[in-house]
């Protein structure tokens, strides 16, 4: 038996030999579980079947030339390519109508897509986790990888699938155990907003980085080296440099990660108002509020994301006697936001970023961009959406749907038979003014049944309001 | 939305993604030519010169020799590469002695060459390789070879679960975030 090691070519010729043969089947494979899934599932919309197509194309086409064309060096992108896009099958299976609150699921795809002010499809769908989430946008993301490959077919890829350039394809993913808690669906304008804020970094953030980073790289560099690491003589100076490096890449991806975050809390208040605060609040809830972002995927920590929320939505948590305001409908939901004031006014949040270099410049180096860039994203929202949603001037239609849920009747419209259908908005609104009422006058209020009731009419209300709206624009009335 | 309200970065996989690649076909070619290929092709030409480019961003004590302005997106795939970019090199340590380097002032050298001989091959016929012979081509592909691998295992974790629950550091306030990257010689 030769028990000699492989020569570097012979273990070349091994590699290409096994990826080729094993990448077809699965390439082939994969071809045939994206066609299936299209023939055997039941789905609310038709976006789940368009990212099965561009999964089947792309398997069919990379199978078609893998045996033959791409050469070996190409192999271990494709097995890495194949890694990215086999998972993406689950966000198909998993938007099956049983999966999903299939009755809110229409109007909110449109409100995302118009939100978004794109040729967006939205794939809704549950996950595990308890999480919300954005994934995307598929199909330049299958694009630009496939663009590495210089032999693969784009144009023929393009044609089968039958996208039009500016179409797009993301995934929204909602913590299963919440199904039809649809107050806390609230948290999809954050989502919605992930794409607005995406072009945004796509268009400025690098730009801005360039100006601030040698700034940034100075102040990180003396910190460094007030404590040298040991290192090989080789690498004398590379050793400071790759501290730098690293450094300079955490503070990168926190104020990246941290001005996203953030300015998509904003889009998700601005286009929700209260609401949005209202779930992030409960949400926040659950966990620490102070956790540094180095410890915490780069996410803000809470309390400084329910801050700037707050900020924002200050105009509708002060009284105006003039009209009212707040009515007795809504004061308990006032009051519960008038808590998180308090909670906020604590800074801690803000101590535990100071005392790390790289929070420090990650977060000087947001609170320098936000408001520029807030204000550029929220720009970029079509008309009907420039304006924040604001409770104090929707109080008293609100209102009118708190009293239609406290009736048993789903809080579809403002009055009955009125051909006025209530925005998802306002539906959403009313719902959180109900639950916090409910909660200030009986704090044990909650049973299952309590709540089970109130997220039927909801849903239903969002479902009718749908319903009405689409058969109103069919049908005007002339 | 708790740890969640998470857009999983798609972009910038797609990003780590075309500059592995590129890097790859770049070390590829420069490895043919090393072999004594004369022809190189346009896509191969490309491949050279952003590699060229990208390094001289990549590499703090290269960069000052770049006329070229930085732009916004480069300054950040640079930042994204650059930690990955100096490992390779603390890992290569012993090949870079092999090739006949023994101090800090001779590897930059080599490193500067190595760059304005990717831009300059991508710019003429192979035939003039710039300032380097067949072995320092090698060790320039081998160089870009392992960036290339490093990135890939960055976002493909090598085909290993990616720990999703793992314990995490304790985070210190006071620290400058230092670790020994490998123990001296």
């Amino acid at each position: 038996m030769n028990s000699s090691p492989l020569s570097r070519p012979d273990e070349a010729s091994w590699h290409e030999k096994v990826r080729r043969r094993e990448l077809f089947r699965c390439l082939d494979n994969l071809a045939r579980l994206a066609n299936n899934v299209q023939i055997t599932e039941d789905f609310a919309s038709k976006t789940p079947l368009k990212l099965a197509t561009l999964i089947g194309v792309t398997a069919e086409l990379l199978k078609k030339h893998i045996l033959t064309i791409a050469p070996s060096q190409d192999l271990e992108q494709i097995n890495t390519m194949i890694g990215f896009i086999t998972p993406h099958l689950r966000y198909v299976e998993r938007a099956r109508v049983a999966q999903t609150p299939w009755s809110i699921i229409q109007s909110a795809e449109e409100l995302l897509r118009f939100a978004s002010n794109s040729k967006s499809y939205f794939i809704i769908r549950p996950t595990w986790a308890y999480n919300y989430s954005i994934i995307g946008e598929f199909v330049s993301f299958y694009r630009e990888i496939l663009s590495c490959l210089a032999w693969f077919p784009l144009d023929e890829w393009k044609a089968k699938l039958e996208l039009n350039n500016d179409e797009s394809i993301y995934c929204i993913s909602f913590p299963r155990i919440e199904r039809d808690n649809c107050l806390l669906h609230v948290n999809w304008g954050h989502e919605v907003g992930h794409i607005l804020v995406e072009r945004w970094i796509n268009d400025y953030f690098g730009t801005l980085w360039a100006t601030n980073e040698a700034g940034i790289k100075s102040r990180i560099e003396e910190h460094v080296k007030q404590n040298i690491p040991p290192g090989d003589p080789l690498f004398k100076e590379l050793v400071i440099q790759e501290a730098v490096a690293n450094q300079m890449r955490s503070t990168m991806e926190a104020a990246r990660h941290g001005l996203v975050e953030l300015l998509c809390d904003r889009i998700g208040v601005h286009i929700f108002g209260l609401s949005a605060l209202a779930a992030s609040m409960e949400f926040a809830a659950r966990f620490a509020l102070d956790v540094s972002p180095l410890q915490s995927s780069n996410y803000p920590p809470w309390r400084y994301r329910l801050r700037m929320l707050l900020q924002h939505c200050a105009p509708d948590l002060n009284d105006n006697k003039e009209i009212g305001y707040p009515n007795a409908d809504i004061r308990a939901l006032i009051e519960w936001m008038r808590t998180g004031q308090r909670l906020t006014q604590t800074r801690i949040d803000i101590q535990n970023i100071e005392s790390n270099v790289i929070t420090r410049e990650a977060y000087n180096f947001i609170s320098s961009h936000i408001d520029g860039a807030a204000q550029t994203i929220t720009s970029m929202l079509p008309i009907e959406l420039a304006r924040p949603y604001r409770l104090h001037e929707r109080h008293v239609f609100i209102s009118q749907l708190v009293s239609r849920i406290r009736k048993g009747v789903p809080p579809n419209e403002i009055c009955h038979l009125s051909d006025n259908p209530a925005s998802l908005q306002d539906i959403l609104s009313a719902a959180w003014a109900f639950k916090m009422n409910e909660i200030a006058e009986n704090p044990s209020w909650g049973n299952p049944n309590e709540y089970d009731l109130l997220f039927r009419l909801v849903l239903k209300g969002c479902e009718c309001s749908y319903v009405q709206s689409e058969w109103k624009k069919r049908h005007p009335i002339e | 939305m708790g740890k969640g309200f998470n857009m999983e970065n798609l972009g910038l996989v797609a990003e780590l993604f075309k500059t592995s690649s590129r890097f790859a076909r770049a070390a590829t070619t420069l490895e043919k030519m090393a072999a004594g290929k004369k022809e190189i092709e346009s896509p191969d030409q490309e491949a050279l010169q952003w590699s060229g480019n990208f390094l001289f961003v990549l590499d703090w004590n290269a960069k000052t020799q770049s006329s070229n302005p930085v732009t916004g997106n480069f300054a950040l795939q640079a930042t994204a590469v650059r930690p990955t970019f100096y490992s390779c090199l603390f890992r290569m340590a012993q090949q870079i002695r092999d090739a006949g380097m023994s101090d800090e002032k001779q590897l930059k050298t080599f490193l500067i060459n190595f760059y304005n001989t990717l831009l300059s091959t991508a710019k003429k016929s192979s035939k003039k390789k710039g300032k380097l012979n067949s072995n320092q081509l090698k060790l320039g592909a081998l160089i870009l070879h392992e960036v290339s691998k490093s990135i890939l295992v960055q976002i493909n974790n090598n085909g290993l679960p990616q720990p999703s629950a793992t314990l995490k550091d304790e985070w210190k306030p006071t620290t400058n975030e230092l670790e020994p990257t490998f123990a001296p010689r």
